[in-house]
């Protein structure tokens, strides 16, 4: 259930301040706990992720007045134990969806989306790809480009290559992936909003 | 077991639904609060998304994680994009034209001197409209060589699945209440073929299909819906002597099957080798 509660900018303002007294610090760590929530709720297998990130940002704008002065701990703990409330209520709704998604057959699971989304999506990815410097890009194909054996050889050589370990360079690769997913999110928003 | 690998592996079984309820709040909550967690999950759900796409995550857990990744467009997206990225890398896009690369001409051109500028601007016209079609062309290539890909991609997966559930040594009984039989008799000109309408939830389709001959060593099936370009193939079957009779057992997800009228060809292959087409099959599904 969903509450429309206002989101005005002093809400967002006193959100801000109380997450961290540096307004551009604020920023960044309300993005992540924004993302994070996301992430929260898409493995909980509740539909509309991103609704309910926004909502749970909601209701804690709409307390941070009330409780700044008493409530002791992090900040993002608040975030969670509000975002709990709401995963056991998307819990109650959720047998009806599971029901419905597994109701669908394979074509419409890994194309769920319509065909321009899919479009948009790949040229998101081509455009996003282009943005990464030519190093990275480079190590990025390097990295998904052989499969079993084949693979794990080649890691280990772009490892020793790079002087780096193993673990090492899966840090590196993950910190590419992030920085073209953001790329993506972004580049997707805007195609939508043309 | 190291205190780096428990962690991995309790953040995969997080990942896969494995962990009860306690235990799950606890690695949310360290996900939203501690950023070295969070890195750790994250590059967890990567690293089971290459899994999921190589083949090599399977069993039970290959359906968890189709549990998990088929429900939100979230994380449906990130596995397109997974896969797109691993398209692209299989089709060396490492060579993908750069933005300074195009521009090249936009700073030749000034230089040109004037009489010859407007002999060249006629030219240049021509030129540009063939490169402008060129482009369209390309792009509209490139286009459908994406969707050729991901189509490509989305069969081979399929039939994985299909070959993974019929394989005859990892077959192993299933609970009845997840299985439908079906036993079908050849198509001939008196028979329709059956009808099925499978339940809702998750389970499996198994049909007995009954050969008029069984002289072949091992036979494949493939499963085609009328109307559509889809077409399956499941090797490797046997004959089997089952309460119905001796016949072939395949197995397909219901989640697979759309309304719709499904044919099925039966082919065997006889002990010099040659593959022939034994019986010809039919069932329509209804939702």
């Amino acid at each position: 259930m969903k509450t429309d509660l206002g989101f005005t900018k002093e809400k967002f303002d006193g959100l801000l301040a109380w997450l961290d007294s540096n307004r551009e610090v604020a920023g960044r760590k309300y993005e992540e706990i924004r993302s994070s929530l996301i992430k929260i709720f898409a493995w909980r297998k509740c539909g509309d992720a991103e609704g309910l990130a926004d909502e749970t940002i909601n209701i804690v704008a709409h307390k941070v007045a009330h409780i700044k002065d008493t409530y002791e701990g992090k900040p993002k703990i608040y975030f969670y134990g509000v975002a709990r409330k709401l995963i056991k209520e998307c819990n109650k709704s959720r047998t009806l969806t599971i029901a419905l998604e597994e109701a669908k057959s394979y074509d419409t699971w890994i194309d769920d989306e319509s065909k321009e989304d899919l479009e948009r999506e790949d040229v998101c990815l081509r455009h996003c790809l282009e943005q990464l410097s030519l190093p990275n890009r480079k190590l990025i194909f390097e990295y998904h480009e052989k499969e079993g054996q084949a693979k794990i050889d080649l890691r280990k050589e772009m490892a020793q290559r790079l002087g780096i370990d193993l673990n090492a360079l899966r840090v590196r690769m993950y910190r590419i992936r992030t920085t073209l997913g953001k790329c993506i999110d972004r580049c997707m928003k805007l195609q939508q909003e043309k | 077991m190291s205190e780096a690998s428990n962690d991995k592996v309790r953040i995969r079984r997080f990942l896969l639904e494995d962990l009860d309820e306690e235990e799950r709040e606890r690695v949310e909550e360290l996900f939203l609060t501690d950023s070295d967690t969070r890195d750790l999950v994250l590059m967890a759900e990567d690293e089971l998304i290459e899994e999921y796409l190589e083949g090599s995550l399977q069993g039970v857990d290959r359906e968890k994680f189709r549990g998990v990744f088929v429900a939100t467009p979230q994380l449906r997206r990130k596995v397109r994009i997974a896969q797109s990225l691993r398209s692209l890398t299989k089709a060396d896009g490492s060579h993908l034209p750069t933005v300074a690369e195009s521009s090249t001409q936009d700073r030749i051109t000034p230089l040109l001197s004037k009489p010859f500028k407007s002999w060249t601007r006629r030219n240049l016209l021509v030129y540009a409209s063939a490169a402008a079609a060129i482009l369209v062309v390309l792009t509209v290539g490139v286009f459908w060589y994406a969707d050729y890909r991901r189509e490509q991609a989305r069969r081979l997966t399929v039939e994985r699945e299909l070959a993974e559930l019929n394989d005859p040594s990892r077959r192993s009984e299933l609970p009845s209440d997840q299985v439908l039989s079906v036993v079908l008799s050849p198509v001939s000109a008196r028979s329709t073929g059956s009808s099925i309408t499978p339940r809702a939830t998750d389970g499996i389709l198994e049909l007995l299909l009954l050969p008029e001959i069984a002289k072949a060593e091992t036979y494949s099936v493939l499963i085609q819906r009328a109307g559509s370009d889809d077409e399956f193939a499941v090797p490797n079957l046997r004959l089997e002597d089952l309460p119905a009779g001796k016949a072939i057992r395949v197995r397909i997800p219901t989640r697979l099957l759309n309304r719709g009228l499904y044919r099925l060809r039966l082919n065997g292959v006889t002990p010099d080798g040659r593959e022939v087409e034994i019986n010809e099959y039919s069932f329509e599904v209804f939702r």
